[in-house]
């Protein structure tokens, strides 16, 4: 029997201290979720919470036949996109993020290749796309799910999420473009 | 030869743009030619994790310690448990479940017609109102609220009373007949459920179900 379906009949018949292995087990997961929907860790910690109790509150409305994990996701999705409107308009986020979007350094070419810069930078591009860009890339890029898996989640056709991943690395390819913005000029 | 390599690095880009693979060479190309041309390193490295899809680098962009999955399931788990620990013959400690209501009624009071043991007759004053009472058998539960579209989903300002101290909560409400309402119960300021005694269910945008009334 699937682990997951096992643990969602045991809580369901009253034994709720198995939640806790859920949790754990979708914890990164769901976190990193709401980190890259919000912005910022602190507003993610706080939903992530919410998120699992708002699962737990509808338990019993889960079709065990099907996968957890998207159920799971759907909860989050729901709760991330009315919290991600109420911390802040888009206009103000993009213009507070992108009055910090620095370009890493260049300068040396031993940099690493994974400098918290660079991390900084692809976080805050990350945050600049609009939602409907912004998940499935999070989904496809930062969750590891496929274009078929990101599809059924998000009861999207294929070639649309394909459309969106295309527009989202395009976006992604101009934001992190810092040739331009560089204050040090080519010699 | 600068120029060709920087070339043929766009093309790698584009072709990653639009969905294609850039296979493993090319990318050991990219990131080689990263380290060599300051322009392109400028243009490109951001990029680089997603092309490489690399796994170690993207979770380490939000990263994710133990001790926050352990912190967040502790705070899960005290929110939601409520125990009320009780000895059983054998001595043991057993903890009720308080998570799941056993049972709930809506009872629709019409003029003149009653489904339960309490009526009452609106038409004479000329509204079109019913009253409606709402149970909710709850024996664990400290407060039982009545949220619904006809609060603004407010909690706090319909509160179930157990008037007999049954574990049975009730509440009886106003409402326009002709309309269709949806509603739930919530348990304890925290735990949302639809009425349990309905199969009148709606998806209540969250991942869960409201129950639905039509009068």
């Amino acid at each position: 029997m699937d682990n997951d379906k096992k643990l969602v009949q045991d809580i369901l018949s009253g034994e709720a201290s198995s939640y806790r292995v859920i949790v754990q087990k979708y914890h990164p997961r769901i976190f990193r979720l709401a980190w890259a929907f919000l912005g910022s860790r602190e507003d993610a910690e706080d939903a992530v919470q919410e998120i699992f109790l708002r699962a737990f509150r509808h338990l019993r409305n889960f079709n065990t036949e099907k996968s957890f994990y998207p159920w799971l996701y759907s909860v989050a999705r729901n709760y991330l996109r009315t919290e991600y409107r109420r911390i802040v308009t888009f206009k103000e986020r993009k213009d507070v993020i992108e009055s910090n979007l620095q370009p890493p350094s260049f300068d040396t070419p031993e940099e690493k290749l994974e400098s918290k810069e660079l991390k900084d930078a692809v976080k805050q591009s990350v945050h600049l796309l609009p939602v409907s860009l912004r998940e499935p890339v999070i989904l496809y890029y930062f969750d590891d799910l496929s274009v078929s898996e990101i599809a059924e989640m998000l009861e999207l056709s294929e070639e649309n999420i394909k459309s969106r991943l295309f527009r989202g690395r395009k976006k992604l390819r101009k934001t992190l473009n810092f040739y331009n913005r560089s204050t040090e000029k080519e010699v | 030869m600068m120029e060709d390599a920087c070339t043929f690095i766009k093309s790698i880009i584009d072709s990653w743009e639009t969905g294609g693979d850039p296979g493993e060479e090319a990318v050991l190309t990219l990131e080689q030619h990263l380290k060599e041309c300051r322009n392109c390193r400028s243009r490109y490295l951001g990029l680089l994790p997603l092309i490489k899809e690399d796994r170690e680098i993207l979770q380490s962009i939000y990263p994710v310690r133990e001790s926050d999955t352990d912190t967040a399931a502790d705070a899960v788990m005290s929110a939601l448990y409520r125990s009320t620990p009780e000895r059983t013959e054998s001595g043991k400690t057993k903890t009720r479940r308080i998570l799941f209501a056993a049972a709930a009624a809506v009872i629709i009071l019409f003029g003149g017609f009653s489904i339960g043991f309490y009526s009452a007759n609106l038409r004479g004053n000329g509204r079109n109102e019913v009253l409606v009472r709402f149970e909710l058998a709850a024996p664990d539960a400290a407060s039982v609220q009545l949220v619904g579209d006809f609060t603004d989903w407010n909690e706090g300002s319909l509160e179930l009373k157990d008037k007999n101290h049954d574990g049975v909560w009730e509440i009886e409400v106003r409402l326009k007949k002709g309309k269709t309402y949806t509603y739930n119960f919530v348990i304890n300021g925290e735990r949302w459920i639809p009425d349990p005694s309905s199969t009148k269910q709606v998806d209540d945008g969250f991942g869960g179900a409201s129950t639905m009334l039509q009068l």
